[in-house]
């Protein structure tokens, strides 16, 4: 179908049928013909069910076109899109591929009799949700609105926050069956020309069958395919993309997803939140440092535990080995096999808990949690030291959701290495993720560029979240750009 | 791609097959040494003051047990400990070595340059001297901590915390004096309805 070229011939019984026939096996596809007025020119009009909202089609064409008088004899295409249809948005064409793309997006076909050209009618009323909270990102202050599968609806909720002629929206279609709608958006003297052009070369490299999410796109342009960091970030609140927006960043909204991508995503941005802004500065200080230490507690804790009580003993206060020596005895399995089941274990729970209905959470919580780890400590499969070490990581990582796949591997990676080869192994390993993130690019702004600026200007927004009134400039890779943000 | 993958995965197998698990160690599969005693007399006779945490039975405590064995050599008495030992030792929490009955200076050389050569043995180790054998030292004393080891190690502290002073008598320090060719004196022990107790105070001639 994707596939039918050609334009309208002018025929009416003969293109009719024609749509007809291309969607003869959808039971959604309704068609209705109808006179123009009291002339005897006919229209058809055409449209999905569900796609389109049938009271809009019912008010901005059908009730047009039977309400229409005194209508001149040579009646066309343009004279019903002027003074007949009360719709706000019309456009014409010939392109049978063009009307078919329109249909499928929910707008409504107007073919009219004798004429090459067609009206489609913008009629999208597809059902979404509402501007709820986004159940991922939560704050305790700040706004609640977060952005749902409508693209349009989330263009608008961005536009309401950033009401500028500056902002600008692109759109695109991505997808050679899904064709989903993907829109870029930027402030156009804020943007840096190079990364625009970038983003775009990428997007129009995609060659896939259909987007789903907007994952799909974020695999297609990401920096660094196989790392396990992000290098694309992304947000399902309108008030994070038009904070990036702000600084020069890309914003790209895809139809049928909550998700919004932002770009170019720098390896500070894992540990940003929004609540860091919207509370007192120190207090979203202390947050953010938090949760740098929260991600190395949650890579470091059990690799380290399993180097110092397997390899490297001495580094023990005496109390404390002989707790854990203690604590440990009677367990049959080695330091390492254990903590990489627990990872694992834990890893099982989150998953389940996620794929579990709400209302079962509490019961999983307490089985999981507490009766299978209880049990277990009791009856010597595991010991309690590996589980606090492992629990701890646990709850550490949950402090940097942006970075659980990147804590997820590495927690493994390092506890193996820590394992075979004790503390030398850990640093190894943990050297090697250094060299990697270092090298990450993120549309060719370099991923860790904040963090290797050793300028306390440039470090107002990193390791700390500095008082508004210090924070004058933008990101430094907004180089080119108006870099002050009272411009 | 796949060429970086494969070297990787080569330096990897390479690391790992030369030195993986060399130093593995169970931290519930070892005995931990808190005291080392040394006695001479026609022979060397090392005790060894062990604490364990349990081992394949579930233990309810920590508990300390003394092992010894006379031979030719530290290194001979050192095996046939070895061998009477249920399983593996660590010597990282040493904290003290007795030099008892029998050790003058040229003994005292061999005993310092032996803890010297063993690498797990942390050279801030102190020593101490005893009138009495090591072993009786070690085996009849009541300990007031977990094991005589930390009890002494207590002493120690207590001793230099009141005085203000060290006693300098760590194992890298009385090496040192050694090498110079220096007079050595360390702090005395001395079994007292059996406790032992401390004699001299820090920086005073034991």
């Amino acid at each position: 179908m994707n596939d039918i070229k050609g334009s309208l011939t002018g025929d009416f019984d003969y293109d009719f049928s024609l749509f007809c026939d291309i969607f003869k096996n959808d039971a959604m596809f309704r068609k209705r013909t109808v006179n123009i007025g009291n002339t005897k020119k006919k229209a058809a009009i055409m449209f999905f069910d569900g796609m389109a909202e049938t009271k809009t089609v019912d008010d901005s064409v059908i009730r047009s076109f039977r309400e229409a008088k005194d209508l001149p004899d040579d009646l066309n295409c343009e004279y019903i899109c002027r003074n007949i249809l009360y719709a706000s948005e019309i456009s014409t064409t010939e392109n049978i591929a063009d009307v078919i793309g329109a249909i499928m997006n929910g707008d409504t076909f107007v073919l009219i009799e004798n004429s090459k050209t067609a009206v489609t009618v913008d009629t999208k009323g597809f059902r979404t949700r509402g501007v709820d909270e986004p159940n991922n990102e939560r704050v305790l202050s700040g706004p609640k609105e977060g952005f749902n599968e409508s693209a349009v609806l989330n263009l608008a909720l961005i536009r309401r926050k950033l009401q500028t002629p500056d902002l600008a929206v692109e759109s695109l279609k991505i997808g050679k069956r899904s064709k989903t709608s993907v829109f870029i958006c930027y402030l156009s003297s804020l943007c840096p020309e190079k990364i625009l052009s970038t983003l775009k070369d990428r997007l129009n490299k995609i060659d896939i069958d259909g987007i789903l999410d907007s994952n799909y796109i974020t695999e297609h342009i990401k920096d660094g395919k196989f790392s396990v960091f992000k290098t694309v970030g992304s947000t399902e609140r309108p008030d994070i993309a038009a904070a990036r927006l702000l600084e020069g960043r890309i914003a790209v909204v895809v139809d049928g997803t909550p998700v919004c991508l932002t770009l170019p995503f720098l390896f500070c941005e894992n540990f940003q939140s929004d609540e860091d802004y919207y509370v007192n500065f120190l207090l979203g200080s202390a947050k953010r440092f938090l949760r740098y230490f929260c991600f190395f507690l949650s890579i470091a804790v059990p690799a380290v535990f399993v180097a110092v009580t397997t390899y490297h003993i001495e580094l023990l206060p005496t109390s404390f080995m002989l707790t854990v020596a203690k604590l440990r005895s009677g367990v049959p399995f080695s330091s390492l096999f254990e903590c990489i089941s627990l990872i694992i274990i834990f890893e099982i729970l989150k998953e389940t808990a996620l794929r579990t209905p709400q209302s079962l959470n509490t019961a999983l919580g307490i089985v999981g949690g507490l009766i299978i780890g209880q049990a277990a400590v009791s009856a010597r499969i595991i010991s309690a030291p590996t589980l606090i070490a492992v629990a701890l990581s646990g709850v550490a990582g949950l402090a940097v959701p942006r970075l659980n796949t990147a804590i997820v591997f590495l927690r493994i990676v390092l506890v193996i290495a820590s394992g075979l080869l004790g503390l030398y192994g850990f640093f190894c390993v943990l050297f090697f993720y250094f060299v990697r993130v270092f090298g990450l690019s993120s549309f060719g702004v370099d991923y860790t560029s904040s963090l290797k600026n050793p300028d306390f200007q440039k470090q107002k927004d990193i390791l700390i979240r500095a008082p508004w009134d210090f924070m004058k400039t933008r990101p430094t890779f907004n180089f080119n750009k108006i870099r002050s943000r009272k411009k | 791609m796949i060429r970086k993958i494969i070297s990787l995965i080569s330096i990897f197998a390479l690391l790992f097959s030369l030195c993986a698990c060399a130093g593995y160690r169970e931290i519930d599969s070892l005995f931990f040494v808190s005291a080392i005693g040394f006695d001479y007399n026609d022979g060397y006779k090392i005790s060894l003051e062990t604490v364990s945490a349990g081992g394949n039975e579930i233990e309810t405590e920590p508990f300390s047990k003394t092992y010894y064995a006379k031979g030719d050599t530290l290194k001979d008495a050192m095996q046939k400990i070895y061998k009477k030992l249920p399983k593996g030792i660590s010597f990282d929490h040493t904290v003290c070595a007795v030099m008892g009955k029998g050790i003058k200076k040229r003994q005292l050389k061999r005993v310092i340059s032996f803890l010297l050569y063993n690498k797990e043995i942390n050279i801030s180790l102190s020593l101490f001297c005893s009138d009495i054998s090591a072993n009786t030292l070690l085996l009849n004393a009541k300990p007031v901590s977990l094991c005589v080891g930390y009890d002494i190690l207590g002493l120690k502290n207590e001793n230099e915390k009141r005085n203000g002073a060290s006693f300098n008598n760590t194992l890298f320090e009385t090496s040192d004096k050694i090498k110079e060719e220096k007079s050595v004196s360390l702090p005395k022990l001395k079994l007292k309805e059996d406790t032992v107790v401390l004699e001299g105070k820090a920086n005073d001639k034991a």
